[in-house]
């Protein structure tokens, strides 16, 4: 087992391709670093398991982590209760996320399993500023659904929400 | 062989696709096909989309989306389908919408959650209604005065609150007017006291009675039926002239006699002096600017002490504004925010100044022209500003010039004096959550100095007056609201049309009414009311 500071771990995608990271890099996961601190001290020999994670989306979870690996950790989560108000998204994450909606879903679901925060919310963020503002009719545009409201039922809603629209 | 045959094939022991394997096996499809086979493949792959209906993650995450969205969103991602409809309906999605857009309703006990999602739409239907502009009646009233009003008295003083108009209407005579009802009460003072300096709040008349003898406040309870009696206290001093000496919020009275001197009043009950934390004790030294003491209307056992104070500095181009907010428990100091405004005062000599805000919150207005917010610099207590998070941070300092809106003057497009748009931040203490928060607005800059700032829901009411040469006299044209923006492209909404030949002198908003004074009278509208969001019942299952 290595010292130092370029010490490395492997990780293992749930199609079984191992990838080499900084431990550094890999510890912006939570859920990593709680279970390299849970196995301080034994051999890291074999790649960790990373069951819910395919190796596309494992490596730009892993691309961002590196990004900012310099990133001060947020202390725990205190802000539970005051609403996130602001959606602005610091410009490298922005690129980061144009990506598809599949792996902005995977992203999402990926940096909720291993527990990185602020990727978590980045991914939020961005699905929340897909959906702000926009009518029915837009929203349905940009995620391929189809409106299986009946006429009716539209009209209905029309008349429901008269008041809810900006004069 | 089938290509996709030959794919399927590579396989790991256990059975699972061989990822490496199929990639490579594509690597040498790639190398072995024509360049008209990969045009055809490029133009088929550039087609696919890999889009996703998104609310199929689960809930704890779509509740982290949902966090993010304003109340206009809640009802349009209800109409996107079915599914969405019933994902976006659901008691956890509802008490996300709830907590951010109706604190004052939303608490931690557990609601029905059928109520709750019945409860939600209605209510913010209503509330869009509202700050949509969208009145549903119309009241115009004038004020009718006594014989005897003497013209030394200000025969023009009108206030709202809560639903409810006070006026003189003659010199021992403040007439009530309730909104809601089109009931008019003559309030009086036992021995016919005249009546000249008084507040009016959501459920009392607090008079001060400053003739001959003891100076005492007078509580006059405003609902008929009403079990109060009127109230008296004898004040140890006299109370400051300043517009917020006294506040009050149901039974609770605040009495700010000068500086460093608060009493609490339960009307019914004692004075009390409200004891200055060591924080509010230091900051007694400067220059007081203004000071007020704030209710919780949700909890009896909560209040808020602010002070601005500034420090002189004749040389320097900045002036410093120290403020502190004091939270109190019971009587007892809580948790202090302070922090320093440092504004540039070259531009103008503007400070910062308290409103009044929505749901009971505290409202600071700063300029937005170079000044900066410092947090944290000198911490007397403990206890530590919220805003240290950011401390030192910039409040969007910008200096823009922007072409003065169209006016129209007797249907006849003309321009006034350029005007500079200015921009200013209200700093907004949530007393729900117990946390600030900024919002910037931009306005033509003879708003700065003028009358009462209006600022409701992110909302920033104005009335447009300018001279009419042709009658040389003042005239109000509509009363235009500014949404919450963080850029200057400003969206100004025509709000209330107003008669021609009008003077507004004030605007006054909550969530009911939009009243607007002027001349012998006042024009109301009024909105639909959210109602309470019933409390969880009980069914008694045995």
């Amino acid at each position: 087992m290595s010292e130092g500071p370029a010490q490395t771990i492997v990780l293992q995608s749930n199609d079984n391709v191992a990838i080499t990271v900084e431990r550094k890099v890999a510890e912006r996961s939570m859920l990593i670093k709680n279970m390299l601190e849970d196995l301080a001290g034994s051999e890291l020999d074999s790649a960790i398991p990373i069951p819910n994670v395919n190796e596309s989306v494992l490596k730009k979870v892993i691309e961002w982590c590196e990004h900012h690996k310099n990133d001060p950790q947020t202390a725990a989560d205190d802000d539970s209760d005051s609403r996130k108000k602001t959606t602005d998204i610091e410009e490298w994450d922005q690129k980061f996320m144009q990506v598809d909606q599949e792996m902005l879903f995977e992203i999402i679901l990926a940096s909720n399993y291993l527990d990185i925060k602020p990727l978590l919310d980045v991914g939020c963020k961005t699905v929340a500023n897909m959906i702000k503002g926009k009518s029915p009719e837009e929203i349905r545009k940009t995620f391929n659904i189809t409106n299986d409201f009946t006429p009716e039922e539209e009209e209905q809603i029309r008349r429901e929400n008269e008041w809810a629209e900006d004069r | 062989m089938d290509v996709t045959k030959a794919l399927d094939s590579l396989r790991l022991e256990d059975g699972m696709p061989d990822v490496v394997a199929r990639r490579e096996a594509l690597e040498r499809l790639l190398n072995s096909i024509n360049r008209n086979e990969i045009r055809f493949l490029q133009e088929r792959l550039l087609d696919f989309k890999f889009t996703k209906d998104f609310v199929s993650l689960p809930t704890e995450l779509l509740i982290h989306i949902v966090d993010y969205l304003e109340l206009e969103d809640f009802m349009r991602i209800r109409a996107v389908s079915h599914r969405w409809n019933d994902t976006f309906s659901t008691a956890e999605i509802c008490s996300i919408f709830t907590k951010n857009f109706f604190r004052p309703y939303w608490n931690a006990f557990e609601y029905d959650s059928q109520i709750l999602a019945d409860w939600l739409p209605r209510a913010v239907l209503k509330r869009l209604q509202r700050t949509n502009g969208h009145h549903c009646s119309v009241l115009h009233g004038e004020r009718k005065t006594g014989p005897s009003l003497l013209a030394v008295y200000d025969s023009s003083r009108t206030e709202y609150c809560s639903g409810r108009i006070a006026y003189n209407y003659d010199a021992q005579t403040v007439a009530v007017k309730n909104l809601r009802t089109g009931i008019e009460i003559h309030l009086r003072e036992d021995n016919r006291e005249p009546m000249n300096e008084w507040k009016l709040f959501d459920q009392f008349l607090i008079v001060k009675i400053a003739s001959w003898g003891p100076r005492r406040l007078l509580a006059i309870p405003l609902e008929r039926d009403s079990t109060m009696q009127t109230s008296t206290i004898q004040l140890p001093s006299f109370t400051s002239n300043s517009r917020g000496s006294i506040t009050a919020s149901g039974k609770q009275v605040g009495i700010i006699t000068q500086p460093g001197e608060v009493f609490l009043w339960n009307i019914g009950g004692c004075l009390s002096q409200l004891k200055f934390s060591p924080a509010c004790a230091k900051l007694e030294k400067a220059s007081p600017v203004d000071s007020r003491l704030y209710f919780n209307p949700y909890d009896e056992s909560r209040c808020y002490l602010v002070m601005i104070a500034t420090t002189h500095n004749h040389s320097a181009k900045t002036r410093e504004f120290q403020v502190i907010l004091q939270e109190y428990e019971s009587g007892k100091a809580t948790t202090a925010h302070q922090f320093v405004v440092s504004v540039d005062y070259t531009i103008g000599g503007l400070g910062v100044e308290l409103v009044e805000l929505e749901d009971g919150c505290i409202g600071l207005k700063i300029p937005g022209d170079n000044t900066t917010l410092l947090a944290d610099i000198d911490p007397i207590t403990e206890s530590i500003s919220p805003l240290g998070q950011q401390a030192r941070r910039k409040c969007s300092p910008c200096t823009h010039t922007f072409a003065p809106p169209e006016l129209r003057i007797n249907g006849v497009a003309g321009s006034p004096n350029p005007q500079t748009i200015q921009p200013f931040v209200i700093l907004k203490f949530d007393i729900h959550s117990r946390r600030w928060s900024t919002a910037t607005f931009h306005l033509l800059g003879y708003h700065f100095s003028r009358r009462k700032h209006t600022i409701w829901r992110d909302q920033y009411l104005y009335d447009h007056e300018f001279l009419d040469r042709e009658s040389d006299t003042y005239r109000t044209e509509n009363i235009y609201c500014v949404k919450n923006c963080s850029l200057p492209s400003t969206k100004r909404v025509p709000w209330v049309e107003t008669e021609p030949g009008i003077r507004i002198t004030e605007v006054n908003v909550d969530d009911e009414f939009l009243v607007c004074f002027h001349g012998d009278g006042y024009t109301a509208l009024q909105y639909p009311t959210v109602d309470p969001l019933p409390k969880k019942t009980f069914v008694r299952d045995w």
